[in-house]
């Protein structure tokens, strides 16, 4: 049999000896938790951060306020991105997300990165062992979404999805719909906007130490560097990643998850899907309409809210927030960052549970294809698939580049 | 009118134009490069849009085209495949297979073949994944798992032991997601290098899903003897579903274990798991555990959501531990029904654990829940946490127990019914709320009700209404009962509430007439202005005239006040010219920041230097000048300039920060 033996000479281990007596055993108080409630270092959920762009810090700084959470490691494929953490000693710094989730101490990872990353970043790091708080837009595709669902079942996660605008924005409005002051809810609006293009901006010279650009591009098709391409400017201008295909959905996944999530949330039909997405011909569907088999329909339109059988709810003072029946945050939760951390512990499905994202998102992107095809679609919400239409269960998933399978 | 051969001739020469436009477009993709302009590939994606599905065969023709074209750029290519990705059938798979060698384009190529439902489509990516670069085998590997192809099971299990391990863990994860008992088989009997024994776990896993129960049970069992966490953890779930009373166990094993992440891995799969006797098993094991284990299996067991776990867990409610109470209180809520509520309100025993119960009672599902609770109301100890409760959940039907409540002796509890009553009842409530506060004989018991009216009025759909209610009962009432409602019609100010007031200010009961004038001081909207000038006026008292004169002020700076700014600057002056105590006129100055109009900053100028206004009279300037520097820039200009001079530098930051505007934008 062959054996190896570390050889360790006597000067250094003279060396490594006379470190060990030198150097004083510090153990901070916070260390060894805090009559505040800050639990131990060892009982304290670590959590890395992946995508540490303007909202990827946002949910780490909400995570941070958590005396359960110990932020350890931040990660970007943006060296600027990356910068603000350089200095801080208690966080470890990586460009590859593989490097930080190959990491045995962490538990959870936050991934906010650009919406064509989500999938392959959470489901490595599922695989890894780690719970997930990901940004909303769940997914770039139908099937990826559902890929996270079975990886989260399959390997026991617990995943949430970051759309604090559900409750925190929608929650009152969903309240007021589901009171039973209004008679049954008949159809719900929400206008979140519209869907990505394809992107044909030429190659320019990466400027140098900004950007990982391969990894960058990881699953998505290799396309030269533009800085539009990759920019965090808002909203569909061409400056932004969201205004184009290959990366994301647009403002119809970005706001979808919240205003689409939403409408859902408060029809309580974020746990299925439609049956049929009605483009919007100018005569019996002035918005793109998506009905749901017991007929509740979902308007793509200018506003927000619930039409009902008696006129359009409207949330009042003193109103039971929520109503008996309307899912919530549990145990006393304040935002998904809250409920996360809380299902972490408890191992219990989060509020925005990735099956519910997964829904939420999977409107989003029917819509996408619906725009895309310019027809009515059907869909079949348990098989996930189009009926009749080969064209549009093309669009379902997309290959992935190289390494990057899921 | 257009005659008939023109018509024809129009038609005929727009169709012909078109297909010219179209055919230029898809000629002019082949020598695309990104950024060209005029840019095809997007006229291209219009006209794809309008053309019929049945035409698409032509299109497809000319992508073809682009592809095996000598001179088509590679962006060219690339923008073709996206287009055959939605449109491309088995004529096409020739012209992409051609690409899959090239290390850019064959992931161009895969976008149309990974899409294409054909058996073709698979037999190219097979045919072509010996022959090629490692880099694009790693890609095809992940189109042929997309797809499950079986039939690719030896080509891919050839590559299990390629030199690359990028691409052997490729081929591993690919056999995984293919599945069926031939990739199970190769799974299983493979020794990979170390490094990649943690992907053969996780492809067994995967795998284990695509077979039968028997065969999944076996190869759960091989990766659960592995070292992998996750991959165990997976297998573990995966053998629950595949064979429960195997996993019993195994899950057990986990539960008593010293893995923590194992350990929690069992609990998700007791939450999740469906099958009753993991209930029975786990229930046996729970009394043995240590305390922060059996915390994590008490949480799991409610989450589960067996109903069987009930009687086990309920025993922990009343355990001395709080960790271990709080979990059985959140687990018993969620398993039981109405008979729980009882139990989990007797732990509501501290502050902590009454959050926790309230939280666990706001959650519980169950038609009766509400019923048990206002039932509960009546309980000689819990009617305090029950009233909670009953506001936690929004209970109204609890209204007409907390009104009796709020008559008890015990003071605590006529604390919380009030509170309560505040929460919950309705303007359909008011009536018997005020026959109760006819009786009333403690003052603070009438601030309690007076509060919990407010609280009513302010979401009550029609308030005037409401406050005629509570007005009815004002000839009946006691002194202080009548100046408790005189008080409240200052959360309505409507006509009358005014009314009751007026009449109430020329009673000789002064405690009434005061009532009434504090009442006018509160008032929320311009209409007793006038009331108050008099008063301030000529009242009697000074006190009183005192009260008169700063609700006449707070009115004159009042945002909802339906006043023009001409009015309130008059008011102003009123007000100022009534009084020589510094108190009200820095009352006045600080109203007038509220006014934004150049009458109000010259009016503060007057003060600007009066040693004993100064300060407020600055301070109100300031916080004018921004919002005026572009209306009127020369009078803000010259105050600007000296207020930024200043002793308080809140003052002199804003006047310079003016000023530098007014100075960038001369």
């Amino acid at each position: 049999m062959n054996t190896t033996k570390t050889k360790i000479s006597r000067r250094a281990f003279v060396k490594s000896a006379s470190a060990m007596i030198v150097l004083p055993t510090v153990i901070t108080s916070k260390a060894l938790g805090a009559a505040d409630g800050t639990p131990p270092a060892s009982g304290r959920i670590t959590l890395g951060g992946i995508g540490m762009g303007g909202r990827g810090t946002g949910d780490i700084r909400q995570f941070m306020t958590d005396k359960r959470i110990q932020f350890v490691s931040a990660c970007d494929v943006k060296h600027a991105a990356l910068a603000r953490w350089k200095n801080d000693r208690n966080v470890d710094t990586y460009i590859d997300y593989r490097e930080l989730i190959a990491r045995k101490d962490i538990d959870m990872i936050m991934c906010g990165t650009t919406d064509h990353w989500h999938a392959q970043i959470t489901i490595d790091a599922m695989k890894a062992g780690k719970d997930v708080f990901c940004e909303k837009p769940l997914s770039l595709t139908i099937r990826e979404g559902r890929k996270m669902v079975e990886t989260a079942r399959a390997y026991g996660r617990v995943f949430s999805c970051g759309s604090q605008r559900v409750i925190g924005d929608y929650g009152r409005l969903a309240s007021a719909a589901r009171s039973g002051r209004y008679g049954k809810i008949l159809e719900a609006h929400a206008n979140p906007g519209g869907p990505p293009r394809r992107c044909y901006l030429p190659g320019v010279p990466i400027p140098p130490n900004t950007i990982e650009w391969d990894l960058w591009l990881g699953p998505a098709p290799w396309v030269p560097y533009h800085p539009y391409r990759c920019g965090a400017a808002y909203g569909l201008g061409g400056r932004g990643f969201r205004t184009w295909h290959d990366y994301s959905g647009g403002m119809m996944t970005d706001w979808g998850g919240h205003k689409f999530g939403g409408a859902m949330h408060g029809m309580g039909v974020d746990h299925i899907g439609p049956t049929e997405i009605k483009y919007p011909d100018g005569k019996e569907y002035q918005y793109l309409t998506y009905i749901f088999e017991n007929g509740m329909k979902l308007v793509k339109s200018n506003k927000q809210g619930y039409l009902c059988e008696n006129g359009w709810a409207q949330p009042w003072n003193g109103m039971p927030v929520p109503p008996p029946g309307l899912r919530w945050y549990e145990d006393g939760a304040r935002s998904p960052h809250e409920d996360c951390v809380n299902c972490i512990i408890d191992r219990r499905r989060p509020f925005r549970d990735v099956e519910f994202a997964h829904r939420v998102a999977t409107v989003c992107h029917l819509g996408n294809i619906c725009f895309m095809l310019k027809r009515n679609l059907k869909w079949s919400p348990e098989n996930e698939v189009f009926i009749g239409d080969e064209e549009a269960n093309r669009l379902i998933d997309r290959p992935r580049r190289g390494p990057w399978q899921i | 009118m257009i005659n008939k051969p023109i018509a024809t001739m129009l038609i005929i020469v727009s169709v012909v134009v078109t297909q010219i436009a179209v055919a230029d477009v898809w000629q002019d993709i082949a020598g695309y490069n990104y950024g060209d302009e005029p840019n095809p590939c997007e006229q291209a994606e219009t006209l794809l849009q309008e053309i019929p599905v049945t035409q698409y065969h032509s299109i497809e023709d000319k992508l073809i085209a682009v592809l095996t074209s000598k001179t088509s750029t590679q962006d060219g290519k690339s923008i073709a495949c996206r287009f055959l990705q939605q449109i491309g059938t088995e004529r096409c798979i020739s012209a992409v297979s051609a690409l899959l060698d090239d290390e850019i384009l064959c992931h161009y190529a895969r976008l149309v073949l990974e899409r294409l439902e054909s058996e073709p489509a698979d037999k190219a990516m097979r045919d072509a994944l010996p022959n090629i670069p490692d880099s694009a085998k790693i890609g095809i590997l992940g189109s042929l798992g997309a797809r499950r192809d079986r039939k690719a099971v030896d080509l891919v299990g050839k590559l299990t032991i390629s030199r690359n391990a990028a691409v052997a863990a490729a081929a591993i994860e690919t056999l995984g997601k293919i599945g069926g008992p031939e990739a199970a088989k190769r799974l299983s009997s493979m020794k990979p290098l170390k490094k990649l024994q943690p992907t053969q776990m996780k492809a067994m896993v995967a795998c284990a899903r695509s077979l039968p129960p028997a065969d999944a049970v076996a190869l759960c069992q091989k990766v659960l003897a592995g070292t992998d966490t996750p991959s165990r953890i997976a297998a573990m779930r995966q053998l629950t579903m595949a064979d429960p009373t195997k996993a019993l166990p195994v899950i057990a094993e986990a539960i008593k274990g010293n893995d923590a992440k194992i350990r929690k891995g069992a609990i998700t799969a007791i939450a999740e798991t469906k099958d009753r006797k993991l209930t029975a098993a786990m229930i046996e094991i729970l009394e043995q555990l240590p305390r922060e284990r059996k915390v994590e299996l008490i949480v799991a067991l409610g989450t589960r959501g067996d109903i069987e776990a009930l009687k086990s867990v309920s025993q922990y409610v009343s355990s001395e531990d709080v960790a271990i109470r709080r979990a059985a209180v959140k687990a018993v809520s969620k398993l039981g029904d109405a008979d729980v509520v009882k139990s989990l309100l007797e732990a509501a025993d501290s502050p902590e654990m009454s959050a926790t119960v309230m939280q666990a009672i706001v959650g519980m599902k169950g038609g009766q829940i509400d019923a048990v609770l206002v039932d509960l109301l009546a309980d000689g100890n819990l009617k305090k946490q029950a009233i909670k409760a009953c506001v936690a959940r929004g209970c109204t039907e609890a209204v007409p127990a907390l009104l009796k409540l709020a008559q008890e002796q015990d003071p605590d509890v006529r604390q919380n019914a009030w509170a309560g009553l505040g929460a919950l009842a309705a303007d359909d409530h008011i009536d018997s709320i005020m026959a109760v506060v006819l009786n009333i004989k403690d003052t603070v018991d009438l601030a309690r009700a007076e509060a919990a009216i407010k609280s009513i009025f302010s979401r009550a759909d029609d308030r005037s209404k409401c406050f005629e209610a509570v007005a009815a009962r004002y000839p009946q009432a006691a002194e202080a009962t009548k100046a408790a409602i005189l008080g409240l019609g200052a959360a309505i100010g409507d006509s009358n509430a005014l009314k009751l007031e007026r009449s109430a200010l020329k009673s000789p009961n002064k405690q009434l007439s005061s009532a009434a004038l504090r009442a006018l001081a509160k008032w929320p909207n311009e209409s007793a202005v006038a009331d108050l000038l008099e008063l301030a006026q000529n009242a009697s008292e000074t006190v009183d005239r005192i009260v008169a004169l700063r609700g006449y002020i707070r009115i004159a700076g009042l945002n909802t006040a339906k006043l023009s700014d001409a009015e309130r600057i008059k008011m102003f002056r009123t007000a100022m010219n009534l009084t020589t105590r510094p108190a009200e006129k820095k009352q006045v100055i600080g109203a007038m920041q509220n006014v934004k109009s150049i009458e109000s900053l010259k009016m503060l100028q007057e003060y600007l230097d009066d040693s004993a206004l100064k300060a407020e009279a600055q301070m109100s300037a300031a916080n004018l000048l921004w919002g005026m520097r572009k209306s009127h820039p020369a009078e803000v200009m010259a105050i600007a300039e000296k207020l930024a001079t200043s002793k308080s530098r809140t003052v002199a930051d804003k006047a310079k920060r003016t000023l530098k505007d007014l100075n960038k934008n001369k």
